[in-house]
């Protein structure tokens, strides 16, 4: 099932794009609105696109690498747009829409190496020690990536790249201390988990063409999906570097407008970083690695959250932290951000204070 | 029983070009600019782009007062009214046979553009409707004319003649459509004893020749029963594997190279025609006939 | 190992001692099959495709695939079992295959004109013999010679070719499955030579924005290289083919 656009709906759209205006009322290099929902665990990111959803979940296990590359983890996709979406989309693996979207996620993360597959090793034996059981005593990480396109309004290859980096940046996996032959891999609660070493951030921008090319829209919603003739996704960094590149077919470019796209993706790709660096600055902000580290907050068995919920009301919207022990840490948190409208470190700051204060006096009640 | 079986290197191939050297007319190639002047109209294989007139397939250019069109040396067959081709019936319908005619949509056989048994002019009753399968059924083969073009570019064809309708006996040979010399009739009763059907389509049936043709029912009998005999059935494969002879060369089909081929052939077995270097041979021998009754 | 071994010789020759802006070898032969429409084999370097293209015909299948106003291409992809160095377990499906044979239906439809078989089908069945490097663009390659072999219009060859970049520095044409192993971007990109128009581009692994034009621009002068090679080779099959038959049916 296709989603049908009437004629008179797309001469709408083309007639507006071509004054340089778009349905929905951004202009035509404006992202719709990006969100992030933190989940509360390590690497559980809901991103929104406007009303296009994607969730991103991380996990990692121990596994025994592959016998050719002893000395390298794993990052794997596992991607998934299931008819939930829409009901344009069929079930299954092998789905066109799913192949592009595993091909242009692995692309960006994967081939382009954000994340080192060697810093994923744990014990890496010699090769020429156990020939005959290979690689039994290796071990090395294997991260898994799951992303699922919940609700397709648009743009989900955008989406799922901003929910991907942003798990990535989010994801803890846990310590792990080597003494000899053995590993001790250490529960979240005894120690504090590692984040994962990225080499950089790549994000998607898409930038779809109408009629025969000549228009232009950056992040294009459904509606505009359905009328645009082709598309090129450009996957890059704040580095200005180019970690993929996809276009598929529909209308031809020329090389003057793929350069164009390209310019206009750095200076996007700088915009979205920057919001998601205030973003994941706000959640890291409730694990503060300085804390973390001394010696008080390590003798303190770490309570599984959430202890105890706190809300507190800031600027008209409702912070969901969960607060923490004694040494006045604050743990791990949930807090919806919106990051689209304007919400400044230090006011984010006072709130938590706020919080923590409350948190206090209400265990002191208690105790 | 013994086989004589032949194994070559693939760099042993044989080339089976029998080209000529002659005059060689101007190639044309996808997007090649055939004229920049505005004043012609475009045809087949050709289109229009800022101004130009280019070219879309590759070939040669063929020109009627204004019209410029580009004619591929290989495609589908592109029916026009009044060919005769030979096709099978892929689907019974209502009123209608579905016919594939190595065309690029399947043609249409109507039920009323067909003669009926009993009867030249008569109304198709709706018995007629339900005895469709019995006059044709999936995988029978006919001849039949193009009586039109749909505008789709699918073709109508009728078999309102007696010499068109279903084919019994024979063999069907496919070639490239290209290879079928456009002539009076495609209609061949050789001397060497066989007939042979030249479909505008590339479909050529070779059939032994009747004798009889009295039988006016607009051909819907199929004799399966009357045993061919054996020097017809040889004739008949001789004639085959030079038209594949032929074929393989990319020489034109039509009467005379087919029963030169024929006769230049008649130092090989019917099986031995099937060897590469014969076939070449074959090949080679006619177009040096054929090229001598052009000269003379 | 690998990682020692340099893209780029100091004196600027290639593992396989071509220059920065040359191509493999390409060979090719048109009208190699007898049963499809047109089919052609084409050898870049060592890779060696075989293409063939059925159609025109009526869709056949899944009707309500058919268009009212456009042909349906329809490209299959398959890499032979034994066309890499470590045997295949499948021919085609994997996810590799399936992604390719989208992209190179999104090459081909840019260049056929699919506005004049209102609801017919084109079949492009491409199958790898041997597989060194350069897979998708030799696919093309083959691809357009076979389109062009059954007659079928185009506005023009589409031509694909890679290129990357060795040294951070000087950009490399028409990648080698060795040079594809030592690393390095590497940028593919379909174009339509004639009209410089681009009509895929893909680009796995990373570099700086400023080097994407002269890369890109390698790449296309790589298909443009490429179309005049495929160019002279469609011209001598048609002057051969059109020999033999005695220039028939024309005037």
């Amino acid at each position: 099932m296709k989603n049908i656009t009437s004629n008179c709906e797309r001469s709408f759209i083309i007639e507006a794009l071509s004054r340089g205006k778009r349905i929905d009322g951004r202009e035509i290099y404006d992202h719709r609105k990006v969100n992030f929902f933190f989940g509360r665990e390590y690497g559980h990111v809901e991103a929104h696109l406007g009303d296009t959803k994607v969730l991103a979940q991380i996990s990692s296990e121990v596994v025994v690498p592959s016998s050719e590359r002893s000395t390298e983890g794993f990052l794997i996709f596992n991607i998934d747009i299931s008819p939930m979406a829409s009901p344009a989309y069929e079930t299954g693996r092998l789905t066109k829409e799913c192949i592009e979207l595993t091909r242009i996620v692995e692309r960006c993360f994967r081939e382009s190496r954000v994340v080192e597959t060697e810093g994923l090793c744990i014990v890496a034996g010699e090769k020429e020690n156990n020939l005959l059981n290979l690689c039994y005593n290796f071990k090395v990480w294997s991260i898994r990536v799951d992303v699922h396109v919940l609700d397709h309004c648009g743009n989900y290859i955008d989406c799922a790249c901003l929910a991907v980096s942003a798990a990535l940046r989010h994801f803890r996996r846990p310590d792990i201390a080597i003494s000899g032959d053995e590993v001790v891999i250490y529960d979240i609660l005894d120690r504090p988990p590692v984040p994962l070493s990225l080499h950089h951030l790549p994000l998607c921008i898409t930038c779809s063409f109408f009629d025969s090319g000549n228009l232009f829209a950056v992040d294009p919603s459904l509606e505009e999906e359905s009328v645009m003739r082709g598309r090129l996704v450009l996957g890059v960094n704040v580095l200005k570097e180019i970690c993929a590149i996809q276009h598929n077919g529909g209308v031809p470019l020329s090389k003057d407008q793929i350069n164009r796209c390209a310019e206009i993706a750095f200076v996007k790709v700088q915009e979205l970083t920057s919001l998601m660096d205030k973003g994941l600055a706000v959640i890291m902000l409730s694990v503060p690695n300085a804390a973390v580290k001394s010696t008080e907050a390590r003798s303190n068995s770490w309570v599984r959250l959430p202890p105890r919920r706190v809300f507190s009301v800031f600027d008209g919207r409702v912070f969901n932290l969960a607060l923490i022990n004694s040494s006045k840490v604050v743990e791990a948190c949930q807090v919806p951000c919106w990051l689209g409208t304007r919400t400044d470190d230090t006011s984010l700051g006072k709130a938590l204070e706020d919080i923590r204060a409350q948190s206090f006096t209400e265990k002191g009640k208690a105790s | 029983m013994p086989q004589k079986i032949h194994i070559r290197l693939a760099a042993h191939r044989v080339n089976a070009s029998v080209a000529v050297n002659r005059r060689v007319p101007k190639i044309f190639t996808p997007g090649q600019v055939i004229t920049e002047q505005n004043e012609f109209m475009r045809g087949h294989g050709t289109y229009e782009e800022e101004g130009f007139l280019k070219s879309s397939v590759a070939g040669v250019k063929e020109q009627v007062n204004n019209l410029i069109s580009i004619r591929p040396l290989k495609s589908r067959y592109n029916g026009e009214v009044g060919d005769v081709v030979v096709g099978r019936i892929t689907e019974v319908q209502q009123k209608r046979w579905k016919v594939d005619t190595n065309s690029r949509l399947d043609s249409v056989l109507l039920l009323s553009s067909v003669n009926l048994p009993g009867g030249e002019l008569r109304r198709r009753s709706a018995e007629d409707e339900h005895m469709m399968r019995q006059y044709l059924q999936e995988g029978d083969l006919i001849s039949a004319e193009v009586q039109s073009v749909f505008s789709d570019g699918s073709l109508s064809l009728h078999t309102r003649s007696l010499k068109y309708g279903k084919l019994s006996q024979g063999v069907l040979i496919k070639v490239f459509p290209s290879l079928i010399k456009r002539s009076k009739t495609h209609f061949h009763n050789l001397y060497v004893g066989a007939s042979i059907i030249l479909g505008n389509n590339g479909f050529i049936w070779i059939y032994p020749t009747v004798t009889n043709s009295e039988d006016g029912v607009g051909g819907f009998v199929q004799n399966l029963e009357e045993v061919v005999s054996r020097p017809e059935r040889e004739t008949i494969a001789r004639l085959r594997n030079c038209i594949l002879a032929l074929t393989q060369s990319k020489m034109m089909l039509f009467d005379t190279s087919i029963l030169y081929a024929f006769e230049e052939s008649q130092k090989y077995s019917v099986p031995e025609l099937l060897v590469p270097e014969a076939m070449v041979d074959v090949a080679i021998l006619t177009q040096d006939r054929l090229s001598m009754a052009e000269n003379s | 190992m690998s990682k020692n071994r340099e893209l780029l010789s100091k004196i600027g020759l290639r593992l396989d001692g071509r220059r920065a802006d040359e191509l493999r070898r390409i060979r090719c032969k048109l009208g190699v099959f007898t049963e499809p429409d047109g089919s052609a084999y084409l050898e870049q370097g060592l890779t060696k495709i075989l293409a063939a293209v059925y159609g025109p015909h009526q869709v056949r299948g899944n009707r309500s695939k058919a268009q009212h106003d456009a042909a349906v291409v329809n490209c299959q992809f398959s890499m032979a079992v034994f066309s890499t160095g470590e045997r295949k377990r499948r021919p085609r499906g994997d996810r590799k295959s399936t992604e390719i044979s989208i992209h190179l239906r999104q090459a081909l439809t840019a260049a056929i004109k699919t506005e004049l078989y209102p609801w017919s089908q084109i079949d492009v069945y491409v199958e790898v013999l041997h597989a060194d490097g350069g897979i998708y663009p030799a696919c093309v390659n083959a691809a357009t010679l076979a389109l062009i072999d059954a007659g079928i219009p185009l506005k023009e060859y589409v031509c694909a070719c890679t290129a990357s970049l060795a040294n951070n520095d000087v950009p490399m044409l028409d990648i080698s499955h060795q040079e594809e192993i030592i690393g390095g971007p590497t940028l593919t990109v379909a174009a339509l030579p004639m009209s410089g128009k681009i009509v895929l581009m893909e680009m796995s692994q990373r570099f700086h924005v400023d080097h994407l034009q002269k890369v890109l621009e390698k790449a296309l002068q790589g298909c443009r290289d490429i179309k005049h090679i495929l160019d002279e080779a469609v011209k001598s099959h048609i002057q051969d083919v059109g020999s033999s038959t005695g220039w028939a049916n024309t005037t």
